[in-house]
């Protein structure tokens, strides 16, 4: 009987404490910054365009192979670019947010929102294009491979007002 | 206005009009009717009430919050069930045998609403709030529960699915199991209330003292056998939920479905209140009247029972103590799902057979002996008793295998 | 009840229909159960005691079921309660994992790394480690020692994960639903921490052939910490809560016993060996990693039953939290990134690496032909398979809550069973 008045005084003990639940969607979980959600193609804005040159590497990497781009001949003069990127759709939903695509960039093109709320009404809508990858890049600065800053306190430091 | 034929031990006061009172159909008044009806409305608000209680309790022991957001403090919640479960395909199996399928559910709810009109809820002033108390009420209650095992295995054999079958197994025999301990525990409550009525046991309570201070022993077997007679965790092993999934209930979805569920928890509280009726003294307040049973030792004076002041009280208000305590209770049996594990059908039954049982005819024996011989007896029964246990214990402590059998090892480290 | 006697005579020419009884087929499509229904070789009615024939009945628990952690089916011929034959049915979370790890015509090394991670969900850690252990060796690639203690690290915080795990499920199976929230609450905390380590939760894909993807944040030594804490908190709750329990005690006590002679046989791995008193660990035996510089004990049973797996697997994680703290100590600064090349292509050959999986003994063995970009071959040597063999030894002749307790003291991952 011992045990199981034991158990009993253990679940008022836990009765007792404060529920660990969060409150979503009204309370934002917070992210780390390493937080891999869809991968985003990042924009340049000192120069007003985007970084990515369609070299094709991330989409060979892929170990799901979602990533599909194409390139054109670049022709503008804002950048010492050859090619840039025409199209660019990553399939999110065979996507297995794995961020091997961000690591192999040689260009630090891309980089993992985090953005995961994707959730929608039809498969097709989760392939994004590339003006979608651009805009969920919003606020999201090119993380991997880049020194860590050490003055950080950095536990949940992404703000959840920049998610979307 | 004349004497109404069934006796009743709450005289039905003078000014209730005539027609209310007078014997219908069957026996039945206008009364009865009305009475039914408030009973069945507030049978099913009440249960919806203790779902969302123990969604909560067990979501704040889970340290989690339970249903929030439909309604205040997911207040709603059980109205949206209900509601939801209103609006679900009705579905019935291929291979189920259609009629008694469709009549399972019933079986089941019925009994236990059945059984609500014996309780003595207490005094709410005017009124006395008990719908039928009459004389062999402590037969009643064991004899109509009785008929929801039937219900289950009704439900379990006619849906033709094996796990079923298999949960209806289970159910005969724990419900045969647990049926005989609860019959002696309440032969014993008629023993101290000299009567097979629930209105009367109250009456002794108030005389003498709880049941539950006179016959502990009863109290802890009620309790456990109550809650074997339910279904309710640590004896859910019929409904096992990760196993058989469901058991008897499996195919049943839809309205079906909710009936089940309400008749459940309809009965959690109906044994609540039968606990509370036969052990905890109905709707008195304070437990302890100016002539105790104990010879020698005379109750606090001018806070008994039976002064004049306290019976006011209990008769204008006593119903709000019952519920008080019924929920005391209910709690106690919904913390219970939350804090233990279910224990295996071989295991219930050798509890029921080998425990129970045995600790029933023992209580049985020693109230009698109360009754009987007075109190120093009684006494000395109980300490036999006492002195037995201790000696078991001793003896099973000494029994037991040393340790729990795991070591820790330091394996060296290879090369 | 109808009580009818049935012979099924033992019949060489192929499968017997079932009579179609509607009792005695297994729920579903009437012709997808008279497809699967395999012949009971040589098994015909019994008990014919006190003038009552009996029927077996034949149950099936099936693909989706609450309480088999995964999809897996068993298909049990019961005798009133007993089950009398158990036959095990995998395959339903096949993905293909291996096949997949040799695709790949560029960076396919990197890449069989993903599906790796997605075999064991719950211990994620130790299974990459023993993919770039492998490699490793057969490349000659020296690791960093600041690489190497941050993987033995989150191998034992996945370790710690996937126990509690195994404490919230068999809590479940065994009827207490409380257990299983308590688990999710400790398992949340290692969660935010193998979030900030590694940049997912549940799939991190953060080691790599050479060291690891990145460095750990700069605040993880208050983070471990953190996530220590908790854990210790969490483990005593879990104790006092059903450990001594008595219902709980007489469900696991003496249930589902395995015998050290029979578990060597079956190939048995991890605790479901170590408790019938085999003292075999992998971190100890055939050290890799930094295990033989931290110090711990390894628990043993006497009795193989479920309630000395389950006492072994939490005394598993208060090890696991020694070790990790001895690690947080003697962890060193330094480089995160040996001397491995860009391009990933080790000479032909093949090494085997076994790494102490929560589960047991976990094995990555990699065939290379020199030329590729990716594995020839990749096989994953899973725990789970083997040690779900013995699942026969524990139920049959037992009740059906006796399987099924034994099924959740195996703790297995169908990811890792079915690859």
């Amino acid at each position: 009987m011992r045990g199981i008045i034991g158990g009993f005084i253990q679940t008022v003990k836990s009765f007792l404490t404060p529920p660990i639940t969060r409150l979503y969607p009204y309370e934002r979980p917070p992210l780390e910054p390493r937080f891999m959600g869809a991968p985003a193609l990042l924009w340049d804005d000192t120069v007003d365009e985007i970084v990515c040159v369609a070299c094709n590497i991330c989409a060979r990497s892929c170990p799901d192979d979602c990533i599909h781009l194409t390139g054109e001949k670049y022709t503008g003069s804002k950048t010492t670019k050859k090619n840039i990127v025409k199209d660019y759709f990553i399939d999110l939903g065979r996507c297995s947010y794995c961020g091997i695509c961000v690591e192999v960039c040689p260009f630090d093109a891309n980089e993992m929102s985090p953005h995961f709320e994707l959730s929608t009404y039809d498969r097709q809508q989760l392939v994004y294009d590339k003006d979608q990858l651009v805009k969920i890049a919003r606020g999201v600065k090119r993380r991997m491979g880049q020194p860590e800053p050490q003055d950080v306190a950095v536990m949940g430091a992404i703000d959840p007002s920049q998610w979307r | 206005m004349e004497q109404v034929r069934l006796p009743h031990l709450f005289p039905v006061p003078e000014w209730m009009p005539g027609f209310l009172v007078a014997p219908g159909i069957g026996g039945f008044s206008l009364g009865d009717f009305i009475a039914l009806f408030i009973l069945l409305n507030f049978i099913l608000g009440f249960v919806m009430f203790e779902i969302w209680l123990e969604r909560k309790i067990g979501g704040h022991i889970q340290l989690r919050r339970g249903p929030l957001p439909v309604g205040p403090h997911g207040a709603l919640q059980s109205p949206a069930d209900v509601l939801k479960l209103l609006t679900k395909e009705d579905l019935t199996p291929n291979t189920a045998d259609k009629r008694i399928f469709k009549m399972a559910p019933y079986l089941i709810f019925i009994p236990v609403f059945l059984t609500y009109i014996v309780i003595p809820w207490g005094g709410l002033w005017p009124f006395n709030l008990t719908v039928r108390p009459f004389d062999l009420s402590l037969i009643y209650i064991v004899a109509i529960p009785s008929i929801q095992g039937l219900g289950m295995v009704v439900a379990g054999w006619s849906s033709g699915n094996k796990y079923s079958l298999l949960g209806a197994a289970r159910v005969v025999a724990q419900f045969i199991s647990y049926e005989l301990p609860m019959v002696v525990t309440l032969l014993s409550i008629g023993i101290l209330a000299e009567s097979l009525s629930v209105a009367q046991a109250v009456e002794t309570q108030r005389a003498s003292t709880w049941f539950m201070f006179l016959q502990p022993v009863g109290f802890f077997i009620f309790i456990i056998t109550m809650m074997s007679e339910m279904h309710r965790t640590p004896f859910d092993i019929a409904v096992a939920e990760s196993e058989i999934v469901g058991g008897p209930f499996i195919e049943y979805s839809g309205m079906r479905w909710g009936i089940f569920f309400l008749a459940e928890f309809a009965a959690v509280f109906l044994n609540a209140c039968l606990a509370v009726a036969l052990f905890m003294g109905g709707p008195e307040l304070f437990p302890f009247a100016e002539r105790l049973p104990i010879p020698g030792i005379s109750g606090i004076p001018g806070i008994s029972a039976d002064s004049t002041l306290l019976r006011q009280v209990g008769d204008s208000m006593g119903v709000f103590f019952f519920f008080g305590k019924a929920m005391t209770i209910m709690v106690l049996v919904q913390w219970a799902r939350f804090a233990l594990p279910r224990i295996r059908i071989d295991q219930l039954t050798d509890l029921a057979w080998k425990f129970l049982l045995p600790a029933s005819f023992a209580n049985l024996i020693l109230t009698a002996v109360y009754q009987q011989f007075g109190f120093y007896p009684f006494a000395a029964g109980i300490g036999l008793v006492l002195i037995t246990l201790g000696i078991m214990a001793i003896s099973y402590r000494n029994r037991r295998p040393a340790d729990n059998g795991i070591r820790l090892v330091s394996v060296p480290r290879a090369a | 009840m109808a009580i009818e006697t049935r012979v099924r005579p033992d019949d060489p020419t192929g499968p017997t229909q079932p009579d179609l009884d509607p009792h005695s087929e297994s729920p579903g499509p009437k012709s997808m159960a008279a497809a699967r229904h395999t012949p009971v070789p040589g098994v015909t009615v019994v008990s014919t005691e006190h003038n009552l024939e009996t029927m077996e009945m034949t149950i099936n628990m099936g693909p989706q079921h609450p309480s088999t952690h995964g999809v897996f089916r068993m298909v049990l011929t019961l005798e009133g309660e007993r089950v009398k034959q158990l036959e095990p049915h995998i395959g339903y979370l096949h993905r293909g994992a291996e096949k997949l790890g040799e695709s790949g015509d560029v960076e396919g090394y990197r890449k069989a790394m993903i599906w790796l991670d997605r075999t064991d969900y719950l211990s994620v850690w130790p299974n990459e480690h023993a993919f770039v252990l492998a490699v490793e060796k057969l490349m000659g690639v020296q690791v960093p020692e600041r690489a190497e203690w941050i993987r033995l690290i989150m191998d034992e915080f996945g370790r710690l994960n996937s126990h509690s795990m195994f404490y919230g499920a068999f809590g479940a199976d065994a009827g207490a639903t409380t257990p299983f929230m308590y688990a999710f609450a400790l398992r949340e905390e290692l969660y935010r921490l193998f979030e900030a380590v590694g940049g997912q939760r549940m799939f991190p894909n953060y080691y790599r052939i050479g060291g690891l993807r990145e460095d750990v944040p700069v605040d993880f030594m208050q983070r471990a910490t953190k996530a220590l804490d908790a854990a210790k908190y969490a483990l005593g709750d879990f104790d006092r809560l059903i450990s001594d329990n008595e219902i709980f005690l007489a469900r696991t006590r003496g249930v589902a016993t395995l015998s050290a002679e029979r578990a060597i046989d079956l190939g048995c791995s991890g605790p479901m060996l170590r408790a019938t008193g085999v003292p075999i660990d992998i971190r100890r035996t055939e050290p890799y990693s930094f295990y033989d510089r931290v110090d711990f004990e390894i628990p043993i049973g006497t009795a193989g039953d479920c309630y000395e797996r389950y006492l072994i697997r939490l005394s598993e994680m208060f090890q696991s939290i020694r070790i990790i703290e001895q690690a947080l100590k003697l962890l060193p600064k330094g480089p995160i990134m040996g001397n491995a090349p860009k391009a990933i292509r080790p000479p032909k050959g093949d090494s085997y690496q076994r790494v102490e999986n929560a589960r047991g003994d976990f094995g990555v063995y990699i065939v290379s032909d020199g030329k590729g970009s990716a594995p020839y071959r990749v096989k994953y040597r899973s725990p789970c398979f083997s040690n779900l063999m013995a699942l026969n030894d524990l139920a049959v002749g037992a009740y059906v809550a006796d399987a099924v307790m034994g099924l959740g003291s195996i703790d297995i991952v169908l990811g890792e069973v079915d690859r």
